[in-house]
């Protein structure tokens, strides 16, 4: 970011720069920034398609989502399959980067390895998981049966709770790789030294993962937690692509529920409002995000 | 010779550590090879119970199927011309972006390029309704152009984000002195940046690449027909259905995660590097 040579030519140093950067943001204001604006001037309307008329409704639309008894529901299905994910994120994420941290060249190749499932597109690994669930041939079915942990085989799709239960393992699943990286960036910044010390204080195992590991790993962990819990909140292509919202709601997220009221049910100023509210509900999780990397740069570099 | 840290070599010793790394293995990959190996087994092995866990005879119908069957080709085309283009706009026009965040100072220079990142955390849905409208209203809806451009909302941030780590990697010294040699501001960066950064400016577009081959929300609402049609809509209007040809759809989910497979294995390190460094930093 230095630019130690005298420029030849004021418009070299004072306008390319921005000249450099207009493509970009033409795009980025036209394509996300606008739209987003567009969403808030939209809640406020009734769209209709069928139309031209479009006219102004003012807190309608909020008033009709918001005494949406369905609203209630996505929002607590939402807060259970984020919080879910992260948790089995998490356990998988820290105990993998904990034991796979320095431990050399094998260790490395484990770690790349296991970042597949991260990367790989949400539709395939909802066939993935949808033919390992399956309830007339699927492979869980058959090994629990054999382990006598069921006695018949089971439809976990169509069942409320381990339609759920599917959804968190098979995002936890996908999720996981990203918080083992983090949390092996963050083991990173860890001083060796810190370990001997408190293994000649007496420190082992639990107690050492719960008293000293953990602790010094706060900052990367807020972080972490915080950008997953936004992505997963607004993961899309998984929750509709395994169980669509069902059974009968029990698993709609908000994303799906935006996607329903706008494109099924085309009431576009009511999705445009859901839009609006989750947007606000982001902001504040997207605040505390920068308020923590702040904390970090303090800390930690 | 690496140091193993302590409490590593610790729980290894005590086993519990190397059974919970073998047990998360096959949870990680067990998935994979059970949608491969179902992919080759012939339709009457595949509703066999016990399921065989080692195929017993290869079968190629799934795959022949798709690979002569022109709406699943046109899938295929559709979702390469959508990457590929998506990838190819978004690194054009981040390469010259990130060179002005990464080379000059300028007011708003830190402000702007964070707030690129913070882009990454808007939600998807959010831009849906009005960008639906707006393709309506510009006949875009159900074109390619409709898929590309709303691709670009989300990537051309990522991508100059990334390209400025790749960027700020190399000595100012360089450009400086091509500048002392008469090569204009722009002539830096095609003659030293761009090809000094090159591994990390594919690694870029392939990260892209990937992104938008694998996007799904919006490819759902802004096409409709055959002919545009991305693999993923196509493979969730499949899922969709009731189906009995499990080899058919897991052969096709197969060649989907293909290209995304082979792309990441081969720059995984820039992978590791981008998704850290991005997320970390400030």
């Amino acid at each position: 970011m230095k630019d130690t040579v005298a420029p030849r030519l004021r418009v070299g140093k004072y306008v390319l720069p921005y000249a450099l950067l207009l493509p970009a943001m033409v795009l980025i204001l036209a394509i996300l920034i606008y739209p987003i604006f567009d969403t808030l001037r939209l809640s406020f309307y009734n769209v209709k398609l069928t139309s031209i008329e479009q006219p102004f409704i003012g807190l309608d639309n909020y008033r009709a989502v918001l005494s949406e008894r369905l609203l209630r529901v996505v929002l607590k299905n939402s807060f259970i399959w984020t919080l879910g994910s992260i948790l089995v994120q998490f356990l998988l994420g820290f105990g993998t980067a904990l034991i796979l941290d320095r431990s050399g060249r094998l260790g490395s190749i484990i770690r790349g390895l296991l970042l597949v499932p991260w990367v790989m597109p949400g539709i395939v690994i909802a066939f993935i998981w949808r033919w390992i669930l399956s309830p007339d041939w699927g492979v869980l079915n058959f090994t629990m049966t054999r382990l006598g942990l069921i006695d018949s085989y089971q439809p976990w799709l169509a069942r409320p709770t381990s339609a759920m239960i599917s959804l968190v393992i098979a995002n936890g699943w996908k999720g996981f790789p990203f918080w083992m990286i983090m949390i092996t960036a963050g083991c990173k910044a860890i001083n060796q030294e810190i370990y001997d010390a408190a293994a000649v204080d007496g420190a082992a195992g639990w107690r050492m993962i719960w008293y000293i590991i953990l602790p010094l790993l706060k900052l990367p962990l807020f972080v972490t937690s915080t950008l997953a819990f936004i992505w997963t909140f607004n993961y899309f292509d998984l929750v509709f692509a395994l169980t669509r919202g069902g059974p009968v709601d029990a698993t709609r997220t908000v994303p799906l529920y935006i996607y329903d009221t706008a494109f099924t049910a085309f009431r576009m100023g009511e999705a445009s409002a859901t839009s609006v509210l989750l947007l606000a509900l982001m902001s504040v999780a997207i605040f505390l995000y920068i308020r923590l990397l702040r904390i970090q740069g303090g800390h930690l570099s | 010779m690496r140091t193993w840290r302590w409490y590593t070599r610790l729980i290894m010793k005590h086993g519990p550590a190397a059974i919970f790394i073998v047990l998360v293995i096959i949870f990680a990959f067990f998935p994979f090879y059970w949608m491969i190996i179902t992919s080759f087994k012939p339709p009457s092995e595949i509703f066999r119970d016990p399921p065989t866990f080692i195929p017993q005879n290869l079968y190629l119908g799934g795959y022949r199927k798709l690979l002569v069957d022109p709406a699943f080709v046109g899938y295929m085309k559709n979702s390469t011309i959508v990457a590929g283009g998506t990838a190819l706009i978004a690194t054009f026009v981040a390469s010259f972006a990130a060179y002005s965040f990464s080379k000059f100072r300028f007011p708003g220079n830190r402000v702007m390029s964070f707030s690129l990142f913070l882009t990454q955390l808007f939600p998807q849905s959010v831009i849906l309704v009005p960008l639906f409208i707006v393709f309506q209203h510009y006949r875009l809806y159900d074109t390619y152009a409709a898929l590309i451009l709303s691709n670009l909302a989300f990537s051309v941030p990522v991508s100059i984000w990334l390209m400025i780590g790749f960027f700020e990697a190399i000595p100012q010294e360089l450009g400086d002195a091509a500048l002392i040699d008469g090569c204009s501001r722009l002539g830096v960066l095609f003659r030293i940046i761009l090809p000094i950064a090159r591994t990390g400016v594919v690694a870029t577009a392939m990260y892209i690449f990937i992104s938008a081959w694998s996007e799904l929300l919006f490819a759902l609402t802004f096409t409709t027909s055959k002919t545009i049609r991305t693999l993923p809509v196509a493979l969730s209007m499949f899922i969709g259905q009731y189906t009995a040809d499990w080899s058919g759809l897991l052969a096709a989910a197969t060649l989907t995660c293909l290209p995304v497979a082979i792309i990441f294995l081969v720059l995984q390190r820039y992978f590791i590097e981008g998704m850290t460094s991005g997320a970390m930093k400030e």
